[in-house]
């Protein structure tokens, strides 16, 4: 698929969706050139752009590719699925550190971000970790939006109807409660990291 | 100025004063409302009781198997039954179909069958004496129809190429200009039939000779409309005077149409915005309070949730339930650019909190952009509570109906007491497809039900090919179809004529003339198929039965089944080489309906809104060259085809979009269900418009602030 066949499409839908194009995935970095020759045709014609990754591939190495690419973009919903790094590791088999200098990168360059969280019974709805994230969240200037995202067992099936085992077993789908307690926790971390720094500073 | 009636003290005056014109009336002295809904009112303790009374009889209602009670010996009519009450002493707006809630009236003029079954489906047993009188001395619009039928009509309808067609039950979709009832007040409504009449002279041609007898009748029904309300100790000869008295006069002309038809949408018009010029009144002159206009809606509404229906179990299956569509519209823009959102209109979607949520009525806004931002935020909160609020776009319809249109059923839109529709079913496409490639021979019961044309014979089925059959079968189905529909409303005209609802219409009527099609999408990826794929037909012999089961003969070679080698493009992808097909097949059909002769010049109009009788239609459907095999429900409406939309939400739209309105003005569906969370951000989670600095409580000057403050 070109990039051209890609905006005519656009084009087609506009009328149902004034946002712009979000490119989601999967991971869309993997396609890193392809992604910025995408934002790049978006941009030049005002379409908003959107990109909505974990952030992984991030490194020091290949920062002129994400210069480029973030010339271009308007909007990162970035991802964080582990603040603590063993966690991480265990929970994705790849630890955070790409992830979260993405994050102090974006606010680096001055591009807005979304955070979304993914929060799991027994995994990351923890007080302790969702404290600690706020902690971090609170360096980054730019964040405009903290979105937690329930976890859900609506794949269950789908591994079932293919026969594979479902790694997250029995894992109760997290309440609405439960995530408005996570957002308060997540907020309250952002004022405790606010406050630290701030005395700090004094 | 000329001094208007009494009861009408306090109106500006106008056109209304000297014709039947509500809708100058209601231009004249609406006011728009841009506030939001702070200064509604809870339920009443009436209220509740009433409600808790409702609730109850529903409970027994369903404990009973779906009826509580019904007549087999009192045909309904407006005098046919003394008052009934739920409990009189709290009830601000009274009226019943018949003598008791939830009571089901005996209707058996639109076919006695249909009645008879309804009864006996239901565990009552019909009156012999009323079988006797609807077969012996009075005809039934069911009996006229099929005393004309020709034989291949009879056919079709049988094969279900044609289905769910209004000849044995009551059409409906007509709605009466019930407002009229409180504006003008019965007498004066008679004087202009009176007058309306006289302007049918010699010579006495067939058409003037039935102007003279509906116009006689319809005075009549108004005559009747008067004693119904005396039963219950109202008198609406003249206009209405009060709030209370306007919508109570107002639901007497409905609660007439219930009770003198059957019909298979019985829906109440635009009343809010009219009525809520008399609640301002009232409110202005310190007559009324909010808590006691709430209350009048509160118990209209309430009335409007009890209408109910002597219907069959089949009947329910076609129609999912047992719906009765009393639909009304709110909202909307007027031409002269103002909104039409009054206090009124909040009234009326405040008794889905009031009173809890339901179907019925079926509250429909009327949207658009312009409309105030109270209003549609008060309606977007109600939809997250009770997923009770229909929304149709006010932009697209108001072009052709202007700013006092309102919708019967689910989405036919037509002009209150101007316009009426003659409701038309369906014709089944994807089964005329099937025909057109055996030779008009059907594929499930091997009858020729369609002429004898020539049957396809190639092994691979070549496009061309088959689209120019395809397009002669066509034909031959929207001459049938509209030739059936043409006997269908004379009869339903001369036998089950909708006197009531007709007198509160204007004497020039438009009429427009529905059809519907069923199985767009399911043609759409057929004829891709047969174009872009390889498609082998698998030939059988069919042995043909008659209704005993004995076989009478068998059909050659008959092509039941396909195999489809390759792929090929599928409509709700936004992939125009097949959404084209579907836009041609409509357009192609349309203009074959245009060009038959239509009863009394009816305006042709088609849907694609099988919203959920495409189940129905879809058992009755032979296995389909696009895949989809015998029985298999075809997609509702013009949806794509159940799971073969796989490039998202916006290309599956975008596909149905396609299809030209002008060409389907009665509506055209898409059935969407979408996760709440897709649409929008759960305000109880999401934390939208963050300040990072703005938080730091050092930073700030307010000590502490919170961030429920940017929430």
């Amino acid at each position: 698929m070109t990039v051209e066949e890609i905006l005519e499409m656009y084009d087609g839908v506009k009328e149902f969706c004034s946002g712009g194009i979000t490119c989601t995935g999967g991971e869309p970095l993997m396609q890193m050139e392809f992604l910025t020759e995408l934002f790049e045709a978006a941009k030049s014609r005002g379409i908003n752009t959107c990109l909505d990754t974990s952030g992984i591939t991030f490194t020091e190495a290949n920062r002129p590719k994400f210069d480029r690419l973030m010339r271009s973009t308007d909007l990162v919903m970035l991802d964080i699925k582990h603040i603590d790094n063993e966690e991480h590791i265990k929970l994705t088999g790849q630890p955070n550190t790409n992830i979260l200098a993405f994050a102090e990168y974006l606010t680096e360059k001055g591009i807005v971000t979304w955070v979304r969280h993914v929060t799991v019974p027994g995994i990351t709805y923890n007080d302790e970790y969702l404290l600690r994230l706020g902690e971090f969240l609170s360096r980054l200037k730019m964040l405009k939006a903290l979105d937690v995202l329930r976890y859900h067992d609506m794949g269950k099936v789908k591994y079932e109807n293919l026969g594979l085992d479902y790694p997250l077993g029995d894992t109760p789908p997290l309440t609405k409660e439960e995530a408005a307690h996570a957002r308060d926790m997540i907020m309250q971390g952002i004022r405790n990291g606010l406050a630290k720094r701030s005395c700090d500073g004094k | 100025m000329k001094q208007l009636r009494p009861e009408w003290e306090g109106f500006v005056g106008g056109h209304w004063v000297d014709e039947i014109n509500v809708r100058d009336f209601i231009q004249k002295n609406y006011t728009p409302y841009d506030g939001d809904e702070s200064f509604l009112k809870d339920p009443t303790e009436a209220t509740k009781k009433l409600w808790a009374d409702v609730m109850d009889l529903a409970k027994k209602e369903r404990e009973a198997g779906g009826v509580l009670d019904m007549d087999n010996n009192v045909v309904s009519s407006l005098t046919s039954h003394p008052a009934g009450y739920i409990e009189k002493d709290l009830e601000k707006i009274v009226g019943l179909q018949t003598d008791k809630p939830f009571k089901r009236s005996f209707m058996p003029y639109g076919g006695l069958r249909m009645a008879e079954n309804a009864l006996e489906q239901n565990g009552y047993t019909p009156d012999p004496e009323m079988h006797r009188i609807f077969t012996e001395y009075r005809k039934t619009h069911n009996a006229g129809v099929f005393d004309v039928y020709t034989p291949e009509m009879r056919a079709a309808r049988t094969s279900h190429i044609l289905t769910g067609l209004p000849d044995a039950y009551g059409r409906g979709r007509i709605i009466g200009d019930y407002r009229r009832v409180a504006l003008y007040g019965v007498d004066r409504l008679i004087e202009d039939k009176q007058a309306k009449k006289a302007f049918y002279t010699i010579p006495m041609t067939e058409e003037k000779i039935r102007a003279r007898e509906e116009i006689a009748e319809q005075i009549r029904a108004l005559e009747n409309l008067k004693k119904m309300a005396e039963i219950y100790g109202c008198d609406i000869s003249k206009p209405a005077v009060t709030a209370q008295e306007a919508v109570q006069a107002v639901y007497f002309g409905y609660l007439g149409a219930v009770k003198d038809q059957n019909g298979a949408a019985m829906s109440l018009g635009r009343t809010s915005t009219f009525l809520d010029i008399y609640f301002e009144r009232d409110l202005k002159a310190g007559r009324l309070t909010e808590t006691e206009a709430q209350e009048i809606i509160d118990h209209f509404i309430m009335k409007l949730r009890l209408v109910r229906f002597a219907r069959t179990p089949e009947y329910n299956s076609l129609f999912s339930g047992d719906p009765q569509w009393v639909t009304e519209s709110l909202g909307g823009i007027g031409i002269d650019g103002r909104h039409m959102v009054t206090k009124n209109s909040f009234r009326y979607l405040h008794t889905l909190e009031n009173l809890g949520t339901s179907p019925e009525p079926n509250l429909t806004v009327l949207w658009s952009p312009r409309l105030p931002e109270g209003w549609k935020r008060y309606c977007a909160k109600i939809s997250i509570n009770t997923s009770s609020i229909q929304y149709e776009n006010d932009e697209l319809m108001r072009v052709t109906h202007g700013d006092d249109y309102a919708i019967a059923c689910c989405v036919s839109s037509m002009r209150v007491g101007k316009e009426m529709q003659f409701f038309g079913a369906r014709a089944n496409l994807a089964k005329c497809l099937l025909y057109a490639i055996n030779g008009g021979v059907d594929e499930i019961s091997g009858a020729q039900v369609a002429p004898k044309f020539r049957p396809i014979t190639d092994e691979v089925l070549d496009y061309d090919t088959v689209m120019e059959k395809y397009d002669d079968m066509m034909s031959w189905l929207a001459e049938l179809y509209v030739n059936t529909l043409n006997i269908i409303h004379y009869m339903h005209d001369k036998y089950c004529y909708e006197s009531l609802q007709m007198a509160l219409h204007d004497r020039e009527v438009k009429r427009y003339f529905a059809t519907g099609i069923a199985g767009i999408s399911v043609v759409a990826d057929s004829l891709s198929a047969i174009k872009y794929a390889k498609v082998t037909p698998v030939r059988q012999d069919i042995e043909i039965k008659d209704k005993k089961g004995n076989v009478i003969g068998v059909a050659k070679n008959v092509a039941v089944d396909y195999k489809i080698e390759g792929d090929f493009p599928k409509y709700g992808n936004d992939d125009d080489r097949v959404d084209e097909i579907a836009q041609d097949i409509l357009n192609r059909f349309m203009d074959k309906i245009r060009q038959q002769t239509i009863y009394r010049n009816g305006v042709p109009t088609t849907s694609i809104l099988t919203i959920t009788s495409n189940v129905v239609y879809g058992k009755k459907t032979g296995s389909t060259p696009d895949g989809r095999k015998k029985g298999v429900p075809l997609a509702p409406g013009a949806n794509p085809m159940h799971g073969r939309d796989t490039h998202g939400a916006s290309a599956s739209l975008s596909s149905v979009s396609k299809l030209q309105f002008s060409n389907a003005q009665d509506g055209i569906s898409n059935t969407f269900s979408i996760i709440p969370d897709a649409l929008g951000k759960d305000t109880g989670v999401f934390v939208g418009d963050l300040d990072v600095d703005a938080l730091c409580p050092s930073c700030a000057n307010i000590p502490n602030t919170s961030d429920n403050d940017r929430q």
